[in-house]
This record gives C-alpha cells, sequence and structure tokens, in this order.
C-alpha cells in the first residue's frame, strides 16, 4: 500500500480534507524523526514503537579478497512491532493456517522468499 | 534521551505543528496505524512517505530448546513485521555519525594499532578545564603512595613527549574520522594522564616533600617529632626557609626529615582549640587548615568530629609551597578544605 492510497482511506474514513491529511502526515512524519533523533522512543498504541539502535563500529573482512574495512558507528531506526500487531500477522498468515509443523514446512517451499 | 513519547505527546505535537484539533491528530494517528495494520495482515508493502516501508516476512520453522524443560521443540514458521527505514529518516537520526564514511584499514597495520588512537580536541579541552579539581581531589591519594612515586615522576616526563607525537600525526593524518569512535575512549584516558601528569609536574616540588613525610605511618610520625618541640613554638621563619628547605629535598630524603622535623610543631585539639585555631596561630590564616589536617589526614575523620587531647603535626608551610600572604594560595586552601569536607558529605 502506497503513501497515497493509505492517506486517501483516512481522508475518506475522517471526513478530512487531502491537504489536512497531508499536513498531518508530514508532521507525523516529522515529530518521529525528531524524536528517534533525539535518542527517544514513540511509541504507537496497538502498532508498535519506533526506536534508535547504536550499532558500534567494526571491522569487516571481504571473504573474497581479504581486505579489512572499518565500518563506522551509527545510530539506527528500529521498529519494534506491538505484541498486537504481532499476534495478528502471525495469526493471520497463511503459514501458520494449517497447524500441523510439518505441512506448514511444505507451505514455506511454495512461500516467495521474502 | 530515553524518553517515550506516546499518542497523547504525539498529538499534541502534531496539533501545535498543523493548527488542527487534538482530536483530529490523534484519530489521524489511530486510523493510519489501523490501515497499515490491515494492509499487513493481508502480506501487503506499506509504505509511508519520509518515514518507511513495512512489510512481512516469512520465518522458517526451527528447532529450539524450552528453556524451562530443557526439551527440544520446534518453533512453527510464522510470519514478523520488518521495517525499512527511509533515507531521510535513516539520515537525520545517524547525522552525528553522518561525517563517517566506511575506510579500508591498511594490511601492514599491526592490530594493536587499532586500539590506540589520538583522542578529538574537543575531548581534550573538558579535561584540561576539569583537570585543576580531578588533581586537588587526588592529591591525598597520592600522598599514601609513596613507593610509587619515582615510577610516577618518569612517567610524567615522558608522557607530554609521547602524546604530542599522537597528536600531530592526528593532525595531519586522514584517518581521524574513522578513529575517532575508537580513539574517543583512548582519547580520554590520555587526556586525563596528560593533565594529572602535567599537574603531578607543575606542582611536583611541593609533592615530594610530601610524600617522603607523609608515606611513613602515623606512629613513625609520632617517634619523628618529638614532643620536646611543644605546642607554643610557632614556626614563623618557614617563608624564609622554604627557598633553601625546598631544592634539596628530591635528592636526599633523610636530610629532607631532619629539617622538617626542626620545623614541624606538635599541637593537641581541645574543646576551644581546632584546626583552624591552630592555622591562625601558626600560619597566621585560618583558612590554611586543610594544610594541617592533610599532614594528619591518616588519624583523622571529620574535620569537625575531632576528639579533644588529639596531637596533630602542624607541618611548616614552605612543605606545601604556601605563602600566607598570597590570596591565590588561601583560595587554594579554601578549595581544599572544600574538598574535604566533600569526602564527609
Amino acid at each position: 500500500m502506497e503513501h497515497k492510497s493509505l492517506t486517501d482511506k483516512i481522508i475518506s474514513t475522517l471526513g478530512i480534507t487531502s491537504g489536512e491529511a497531508e499536513s498531518l502526515a508530514e508532521s507525523f512524519v516529522s515529530i518521529i524523526r525528531n524524536t528517534v533523533s533525539e535518542g527517544d522512543t514513540v511509541s504507537l498504541p496497538g502498532f508498535g514503537s519506533f526506536e534508535p539502535r547504536f550499532r558500534a563500529e567494526r571491522v569487516s573482512v571481504q571473504p573474497s579478497t581479504g581486505r579489512r574495512l572499518l565500518v563506522p558507528p551509527r545510530v539506527a531506526v528500529a521498529f519494534r512491532p506491538s505484541a498486537t500487531l504481532k499476534r495478528r500477522i502471525r495469526d493471520i498468515s497463511p503459514m501458520n493456517a494449517n497447524p500441523d509443523i510439518s505441512d506448514t514446512s511444505d507451505d514455506n517451499q511454495a512461500e516467495p522468499n521474502d | 534521551m530515553n524518553n517515550k513519547l506516546t499518542l497523547p505527546g504525539i498529538s499534541s505535537l502534531m496539533s501545535k505543528q498543523t493548527g488542527l484539533s487534538k482530536k483530529v491528530c490523534e484519530d489521524f494517528v489511530r486510523e493510519l496505524c489501523q490501515e497499515a495494520s490491515a494492509a499487513l495482515e493481508v502480506s501487503e508493502t506499506v509504505r509511508i512517505k519520509g518515514l518507511g516501508s513495512f512489510r512481512t516476512i516469512p520465518v522458517q520453522p526451527r528447532r529450539s530448546v524450552d528453556v524451562t524443560s530443557g526439551e527440544n521443540i520446534e518453533i512453527a514458521g510464522h510470519y514478523k513485521v520488518s521495517f525499512t527505514p527511509s533515507r531521510d529518516l535513516s539520515r537525520a537520526v545517524n547525522a552525528p555519525f553522518g561525517a563517517f564514511d566506511t575506510v579500508e584499514i591498511p594490511s601492514d597495520l599491526p592490530d594493536d594499532r587499532l586500539q590506540e588512537s589520538p583522542s578529538p580536541e574537543p575531548v581534550e579541552t573538558e579535561n584540561e578545564n576539569i583537570a585543576p579539581e580531578e588533581t586537588v581531589q587526588e592529591e591525598p591519594l597520592q600522598e599514601e603512595t609513596v613507593h610509587e612515586e619515582p615510577l610516577q615522576e618518569e612517567t610524567v616526563h615522558e608522557e607530554p613527549e609521547t602524546t604530542h607525537h599522537h597528536r600531530s600525526r592526528h593532525h595531519h593524518g586522514s584517518r581521524r574520522r574513522w578513529r575517532f569512535g575508537l580513539g574517543f575512549a583512548a582519547g580520554f584516558v590520555t587526556a586525563a594522564i596528560i593533565a594529572g601528569g602535567a599537574m603531578l609536574y607543575i606542582y611536583r616540588d611541593r609533592l615530594i616533600p610530601d610524600f617522603s613525610a607523609d608515606g611513613l605511618s602515623d606512629t613513625v610520625i609520632a617517634e619523628q617529632w618529638p614532643a620536646s618541640d611543644g605546642a607554643d613554638t610557632i614556626s614563623n621563619q618557614e617563608p624564609g626557609i622554604s627557598e633553601e628547605a625546598v631544592p634539596t629535598r628530591p635528592s636526599d630524603s633523610s636530610g629532607d626529615m631532619a629539617s622538617a622535623a626542626t620545623e614541624a610543631v606538635i599541637d593537641t585539639i581541645t574543646r576551644t582549640r581546632y584546626l583552624t585555631t591552630m592555622a591562625k596561630d601558626h600560619y597566621g590564616n585560618f583558612n590554611l587548615w586543610p594544610y594541617i589536617y592533610e599532614e594528619n589526614s591518616a588519624i583523622l575523620g571529620h574535620p569537625d568530629r575531632i576528639r579533644p587531647g588529639t596531637p596533630v603535626v602542624v607541618p611548616p608551610l614552605s612543605k606545601y609551597g604556601v605563602d600566607p600572604h598570597n590570596p591565590e594560595h588561601i583560595r587554594i586552601a579554601k578549595q581544599k578544605g572544600a574538598d574535604i569536607y566533600a569526602r564527609y558529605r
């Protein structure tokens, strides 16, 4: 679902104008961006939370050439889905539709990987 | 840092930014989450402009061990949510480290060189500002470590040179950026050592007599200061003597003891005679009491709770290189006094 179709759905449900929806969406994103940039967590009930995660610098080695690269430290945004969302995704997914585990492994073969 | 922004907070911020009511903002966020969850449920990818994209990815069934029973179990295959932040968001959050690039490590660089790295200037300056207070606090510690003193002296001389090498290399090298992370911790420690070393070097004249006298235990001190010196001996000649006495001390420790013994005085705490009273009598300024305290720190606890009848050694001021008429020295003494009180807070 693209951004446009998502906002269109919200517009029809809430009865707001597309201009308002656009500014709300922008403001929402900018609040998440600013909060996470400051090292804080944004929590959305029933959906999940956005939090910054520090990744330490590390030395990575290219197996083919043996070159060593120093990868600098960075802060990444992580999304931690809420328990509700996790459950909904887990329950609805076709993989778990059949409770028999031996069958699910067959299903996995059929699933497009990623 | 480490705060949590929840829905009410988000909606009030959004309301301020957009001028719409909090209710609308809250509904918008709720609806957005609801729609996104619904789309994810049907394995649809949800993309939000400026934020990133969410999608469901399959997790293969795998074997595991039940931590409570220790039995082998199989975790069924399922789906989980994966979030990929947009480039804008990633950049904004990673801004503090945005200047760093991945760099190749030269193959001839030994592994241990990765640990040792120069420190960035901001850290250096911060530490140098803090340094004076640190060293003041360190003094009592150093007084105790008598036998280590010669070693410390050596390091003092070496340190400035080596660190200058580091710094110049650091300024000219293009590796500065990527070494920042590794260098941060090492730099902090190096800067602290430099500052401490510099202070030791500057005040070595003052500290060395300290070590030679203070390293001895109380009983030794008691033996060395004969009671015949009496409580009334007021050493007013001390400032004059200091210039002659100080240079001879580092070279000849036995001579140092002898000269110190002639100048130090033993006085006794009574109900009406405190460290400050003694400082006033012997030094002419009650603010200089911390030097008497430090001289006897091994037997004294809280400066306000000294048992009457306790004999204390009143050291000559020359030992600490203090001039009672120098306002700067008085200020340092006041600071020392505050530090002593701070220990018992």
